[in-house]
């Protein structure tokens, strides 16, 4: 499994950026300032109403008491003058007191009468005529009942029967009644009132309520889309949690399984490593153990190895021989005036041909030049020369091997 | 249960880098230098497969696998060497041992070889 392999990221839809989320907050809000405004009109609307209808429901008790106390206002006064003429008519002094007690009760009634119109301007206008009217027949009848007292029940009697007719009371009844239709008028006026305010409580109320409702109904729709998108938003982070998780456990698993190679890799390097290590620590001991001087060269004649019988021969420790050039320890003699130190030697190189027992001479590291006697052998890898091993032949061998062959023998200054 | 192995190599270097080999295979390794302590390994902890070097401090690798041979005689054994041989040498040596791997062999081929030896042989108790 690669990075290929990770789900692609998820398209950021539905979760609404944190600027919407305020944006949500505000409209809740608002509607919610809203709806407590809306309940404020109305607890103000209706408090008033409330307030207008207790005004008007005293309003109409008191023009009810009023219409009882005109009604009541009349019928003393009838009562006065009716048990006047009764007293007048017998002289019994049970009417006198009744009439005084009907006057006395009419007084009362017509200052409680004139109190309750003093709010209203006609129906004090109309009880001030009343009030007048009354005033002069009351006066009437207490003029007689002096009269009566002073000169007797005729004398009395003849200032009532002067009096004639009943037009005073007549006048006071209309007057009343007129009262009456007035403050009939009024109620009505009032009841239609009350029910206009009742009607407008009922509306605000209503509205409110309506208003109410559609605010709520409002931000229940933005809460609704609000929680809507909160959980797209969740499902979404959830979804790309889990996409960062599975791509961070495919990323370690990637990295562990680098790891795992670079450690195997490590191992393997190693482990060539010690094995050329061991290759090269296995071919200079194979030229350690010659007696004969050896040398291994480049192609173009640089030493590269020799075995301690050449520090041995030249004097010179192994760090001064490998890396110089040849010439500066062997030299083949040219092959004629003109021709390079060691020309043999490169050309049996090239030519990938063995080149044996040939003289030459070594010098030490004090520049002392020995006559030797050296072979070349090429060395191929894969058939092709790579360079050459240089051999300083064994100068006992030598002298042995070609005693019978008539050759130059070695130089006796070979070994030091 | 872990397979175990026996490594014998005089050379400290070569056999921590082979215990760390096969240890990362999930193998249990155990490596010693010398013959006697492979004698007294295989005794004790029969390993399902042995690993020797040729050229041992005080014994021919090839030798301590021929003894090794006769305590275990089913267990499969590798020798790495760093000589080159003729055919006919390593004729002679794959008869008594399993396989014969030179030193310059990948890391990776010596795992393979030993996997498949295992396959095929068991360790049998001493």
């Amino acid at each position: 499994m690669s990075m290929a392999d990770i789900p692609p990221a998820v398209p950021n839809t539905a979760p609404p950026a944190p600027a919407d989320e305020g944006r949500t907050f505000r409209w809740i809000l608002t509607g919610f300032a809203l709806s407590c405004l809306v309940v404020l009109v109305m607890v103000f609307v209706a408090t008033g109403n409330l307030r207008q209808a207790e005004a008007a429901n005293d309003s109409v008790n008191h023009t009810q008491s009023l219409l009882l106390d005109a009604n009541e206002l009349l019928t003393q006064l009838y009562a006065a003058d009716t048990t006047m003429r009764a007293f007048i008519t017998t002289g019994a002094g049970r009417e006198r007191s009744a009439c005084r007690a009907a006057l006395n009760e009419f007084s009362d009634r017509l200052a409680g009468v004139q109190s309750l119109t003093r709010q209203d301007d006609a129906l004090q206008a109309g009880m001030t005529a009343i009030a007048r009217l009354a005033g002069q027949r009351v006066e009437f009848i207490r003029q007689v009942l002096l009269r009566e007292d002073a000169e007797g029940r005729a004398q009395a009697a003849r200032q009532l029967e002067a009096e004639g007719d009943w037009g005073v009371l007549h006048q006071i009844k209309e007057k009343i009644e007129v009262l009456k239709l007035t403050a009939s008028e009024e109620l009505g006026r009032r009841d239609r009132q009350n029910y206009r305010q009742a009607q407008t409580t009922r509306w605000t109320v209503w509205t409110g309520l309506s208003l109410n409702f559609m605010l709520l109904a409002g931000m229940a729709v933005l809460l609704r889309q609000d929680l809507a998108a909160r959980r797209a938003r969740a499902a979404s982070l959830q979804q790309e949690n889990s996409r960062l998780e599975q791509a961070v456990e495919l990323r370690t698993r990637d990295l562990r399984r680098a790891n795992e190679q670079l450690q195997d890799d490590l191992l393997e390097q190693a482990w060539a490593s010690q094995a050329l290590e061991h290759q090269l620590s296995y071919n200079q001991l194979i030229i350690n153990s010659v007696r004969e001087a050896v040398f291994v060269v480049t192609r173009v004649l640089h030493i590269t190895r020799a075995n301690p019988t050449v520090q041995h021969l030249t004097d010179r420790p192994l760090e001064d021989i490998i890396n110089r050039p040849l010439e500066q320890i062997i030299q083949l003699p040219g092959e004629g005036p003109g021709h390079a130190i060691n020309a043999q030697l490169l050309r049996a190189i090239n030519d990938g041909q063995d080149l044996r027992h040939q003289p030459a001479t070594l010098i030490s590291r004090t520049g002392q030049a020995f006559a030797v006697i050296v072979s070349l052998f090429p060395l191929r890898d894969s058939g092709k020369v790579v360079g050459a091993v240089i051999i300083i032949d064994d100068p006992l061998l030598y002298q042995h091997h070609h005693a019978n062959d008539h050759l130059p023998p070695p130089p006796p200054t070979l070994i030091k | 249960m872990k397979r175990h192995i026996l490594i014998i190599d005089d050379e400290e270097d070569i056999r921590s880098l082979l215990q760390a080999t096969f240890e990362r295979q999930d193998y249990r390794v155990t490596a010693v230098a010398n013959k006697q302590e492979a004698l007294k390994v295989a005794r004790a902890d029969a390993p399902a497969l042995i690993i020797s070097d040729l050229q041992l401090a005080d014994e021919d690798g090839l030798v301590v696998l021929a003894e090794l041979k006769q305590v275990l005689p089913l267990v499969p054994s590798i020798l790495l060497t760093g000589m080159l041989f003729t055919p006919k040498a390593i004729e002679t040596i794959e008869k008594t041992v399993s396989a014969y791997l030179p030193k310059t062999t990948r890391v990776a081929k010596i795992i393979q070889v030993a996997r498949t030896l295992l396959g095929a042989g068991e360790p049998v108790a001493p």
